[in-house]
């Protein structure tokens, strides 16, 4: 075990490591990475995917993924070099010494034990139920009856919890976080970290917070470590780093982060003509489940509404009625020439089917991996070269695209892809359903732009669906809450951000101001 | 698990690589190699030991061990690779348009396709094959036909989680229609997901044909085929037990290497 005098937790000297078959010159997935960790202090860590933050932190650990070799360097955690001890040295230090909360929330706990079986490997001796209950009580979880509950009777943030204090519950001298909040909506995300930092403050144990959202770090920890393509290009207090970033790197992610107060997209000029009204609308999912419950809307040409809410609000559902996919169970759907829209899709003409276009939230699924992008987006619209290059031009993707496939392609190059491939049918609604969420900041803001530029152009009415309220109320003109499959505020961005009404709207904007005002940390 | 990769052989990528080469070299180039020839009875050395002039020694009709086994293989897998083509066209058909049709089309195909998995495939070919006689066409087309309701299981449930996948819907919502749908979107992208199924395929076909020689109902003699090498030596594995291990060698070689290969991948 770790001799008490020593100071460092977590010491990571010139460490870089790279995949197995790579030559020298490629980039390394670390770049000499060097950091030091004192005890009790906190330490956020933000970059891109693919900048390393993930590797890094299963290294402090001391596991690296099959395929990669540390190639230079020194790591000590807890004062012991956790890659080369053995597998019983090894488990002596997990738990006690350091403690990885891994990122998926949902596949961190196994399905048929309950609450309390999780503890039993961590918590043995006397009175075990009394020591659970207590470690379940200090992050949130109060009462006996979370002891017998099953993951499958827990919530997204339940787990998290049960998670949180199953690594803690050994004292552990360091706790290692993988996007705690990622797979969280942003009202519970935003208490399980309140309960970190708490816990954190009380206990005293160091503490290192890997995640693409530099809100979430900056809630939690003292120094923030700015990642980007292996390398740390910036180390230093959150809020020095926040507020006058050096590298260019940081810049870029600072600006990049979508802020209630500042506008990505003009609001343009709208016509009179309506591209679509729903009245008393009403979906419902599986057999009984509302997904949408009596909702009216009316959407003129050129206008950008964007639709608020967490899971289960039946944002997404609303979409997929709105464009045909989900059948809508009772009110009226139709486009602005009255054209009946629960009318199956393939009973609806070409005209009208292409008047209606969606872009989805994954870039991985979005495209077809077989196809070259000139397949893809020719398959259906019957686009010319010429048509597809320019529309490949106007979401900012050069000619040299057409000819590439999906898999050598970014995430945000997908992204745009498919945009241009939703433009080429020339809808007069396109529907945008959490089209950034999976890329990284710097991407979205960028994609957004684009987003702001096509729309203007084409002047085209748009609904986006986002859980991200800031990057809805920059873009959109008018906003709308759902919750549980209800309505429950709509107005101008100003109206809904400066004085909501309604109080989970209030929730919402408090979160999302508090996350990002971090000169007051 | 953990028993499969203390079998270092199963994950040396190279070894396996190595073991279908050799198999692919022989079994198209054995007819080309300066080997002795596979029928020719020497009734002056039934049986021998493994010799200078026979390397793995002779069978019961004095024919050269070494050069049947070389030549073995072939009948197995031209009849495995035919049996396989029809299975796949056949049930990737079946599977994709159960998926894509959905409702009672589907439900009636896939009552097929359960039909198919309860009937014992060993017994039905042992059927057939004594109706029809040991044709190499007939076989393979029954071989084919057995194995089709795995493939079209496998093959619907494919072409059920790409009817999901985002690109598909947006197929739909530019107006593509299920014809176009199913050979643009869905097709080129079963084929990936459904690589492992084929190549497990392969190797059942491989062996319930070599089984079926050995059952003395699948290749005639005095074809060299491994089943059939098996069962015409069993009798003698005492006098000479290479006889009977040198064919088994090479199926278990030949199947494990295929099972591996598509574990790696």
């Amino acid at each position: 075990m770790t001799t008490p005098t020593q100071s460092q937790v977590l010491g990571f000297k010139a460490v870089t490591v790279r995949a197995k078959n790579e030559s020298r010159e490629s980039r390394p997935i670390l770049d000499a990475i060097s950091l030091q960790l004192e005890h009790g202090e906190t330490l956020g860590i933000v970059g891109g995917s693919g900048s390393g933050k993930s590797t890094l932190l299963r290294l402090a650990a001391g596991v690296l993924a099959p395929g990669l070799v540390l190639e230079r360097g020194e790591i000590e955690t807890v004062g012991k070099n956790l890659l080369g001890a053995s597998p019983v040295e090894r488990e002596s230090i997990y738990g006690s010494g350091v403690a990885l909360v891994a990122q998926s929330v949902g596949e961190s706990l196994t399905p048929h034990l309950n609450v309390l079986s999780h503890f039993r490997d961590a918590v043995s001796g006397e009175a075990v139920n009394e020591r659970v209950l207590e470690s379940l009580a200090e992050v949130g979880l109060g009462g006996e009856k979370y002891l017998h509950r099953y993951p499958h009777q827990l919530s997204g943030g339940e787990r998290q919890r049960v998670l949180l204090a199953l690594a803690l519950v050994r004292s552990p001298q360091l706790l290692l976080l993988d996007e705690p909040t990622s797979a969280l909506d942003v009202s519970i995300g935003s208490e399980v970290l309140t309960t970190i930092d708490r816990l954190q403050r009380s206990r005293g144990f160091a503490l290192v917070c890997v995640s693409h959202d530099l809100g979430v770090v900056s809630q939690i920890s003292k120094r923030i470590a700015v990642m980007n393509q292996g390398r740390i290009v910036e180390l230093g207090q959150t809020s020095q780093v926040l507020r006058s970033p050096s590298h260019e790197y940081t810049k870029a992610l600072v600006s990049s982060i979508p802020k209630l107060d500042q506008r990505i997209r003009e609001s343009s000029s709208q016509g009179n003509e309506t591209v679509l009204v729903c009245r008393g609308l009403q979906i419902v999912r599986g057999q009984t489940t509302r997904a949408i419950d009596s909702l009216d809307l009316e959407i003129k040409q050129g206008e950008v509404v964007g639709i608020i809410g967490e899971s289960g609000s039946g944002k997404s559902s609303l979409l997929a009625a709105i464009c045909g996919l989900v059948p809508i169970s009772d009110g009226s759907l139709q486009n602005g020439d009255g054209y009946d829209l629960s009318t199956a899709l393939q009973n609806r003409s070409r005209t009208v089917l292409s008047s209606i276009q969606m872009v989805f939230q994954n870039p991985d699924d979005s495209l077809n991996p077989m196809r070259t992008v000139a397949q893809s987006l020719s398959r259906y619209t019957q686009a010319t070269n010429s048509e597809m290059s320019s529309v490949l031009l106007s979401v900012g993707l050069g000619e040299q695209f057409l000819t590439r496939r999906p898999r050598e392609m970014s995430g945000g190059e997908k992204q745009r892809a498919a945009i241009a491939r939703a433009l080429l049918a020339k809808p007069r609604l396109l529907l945008l359903d959490e089209v950034t969420s999976a890329l990284d900041v710097t991407v979205q803001a960028a994609v957004m732009k684009t987003l702001a530029d096509v729309q203007r152009k084409l002047n085209i009415a748009m609904i986006i669906v986002s859980h991200d309220i800031a990057l809805v109320a920059s873009f959109v003109d008018r906003i709308l809450v759902l919750r549980h499959g209800q309505l429950v505020e709509q107005g101008t961005v100003d109206a809904v951000i400066n004085s909501p009404s309604d109080s989970y709207t209030q929730n919402l904007v408090e979160i999302s101001g508090r996350r990002l005002s971090f000169e007051l940390n | 698990m953990k028993t499969f990769s203390r079998l270092g052989f199963m994950r040396n990528r190279a070894l396996i690589v190595a073991t279908l080469g050799l198999h692919a070299f022989v079994a198209l180039l054995a007819p080309y190699l300066k080997l002795l020839s596979t029928d020719a009875q020497d009734s002056a050395a039934l049986l021998q030991k493994p010799s200078f002039d026979h390397w793995l020694g002779t069978d019961a009709l004095g024919r050269d061990v070494f050069s049947r086994l070389l030549h073995g293989g072939r009948p197995s897998l031209v009849i495995a690779f035919a049996a396989t083509a029809i299975s796949c066209v056949i049930g990737i058909v079946i599977g994709a348009v159960a998926a894509l049709a959905g409702g009672w089309l589907d439900d009636a195909l896939s009552r097929v396709i359960d039909f198919l998995l309860a009937l014992p495939t060993l017994i039905l070919l042992l059927l057939i094959s004594s109706f029809f006689g040991q044709d190499p066409f007939v076989l393979s087309v029954a071989l084919g036909l057995m194995y089709t309701a795995p493939i079209a299981r496998v093959a619907r449930s494919a072409t059920q989680t790409l009817l999901m996948r985002d690109f598909v819907r947006v197929a739909r919502l530019q107006g593509g229609s299920r014809i176009s749908i199913l050979f643009g979107e869905v097709l080129p992208n079963v084929w990936r997901l459904m690589f492992t199924e084929v190549a497990m395929q392969f190797t059942w076909i491989l062996l319930a044909f070599s089984s079926l020689s050995f059952l003395g109902l699948g290749a005639s003699p005095p074809t060299p085929e491994w089943g059939l090498m098996i069962a015409e030596s069993r009798s003698y594995m005492t006098l000479n037990p290479l006889l009977v291990i040198a064919p088994i060698v090479m199926l278990a070689s030949l199947v494990l290497a295929i099972q591996a290969l598509v574990d790696h991948e």
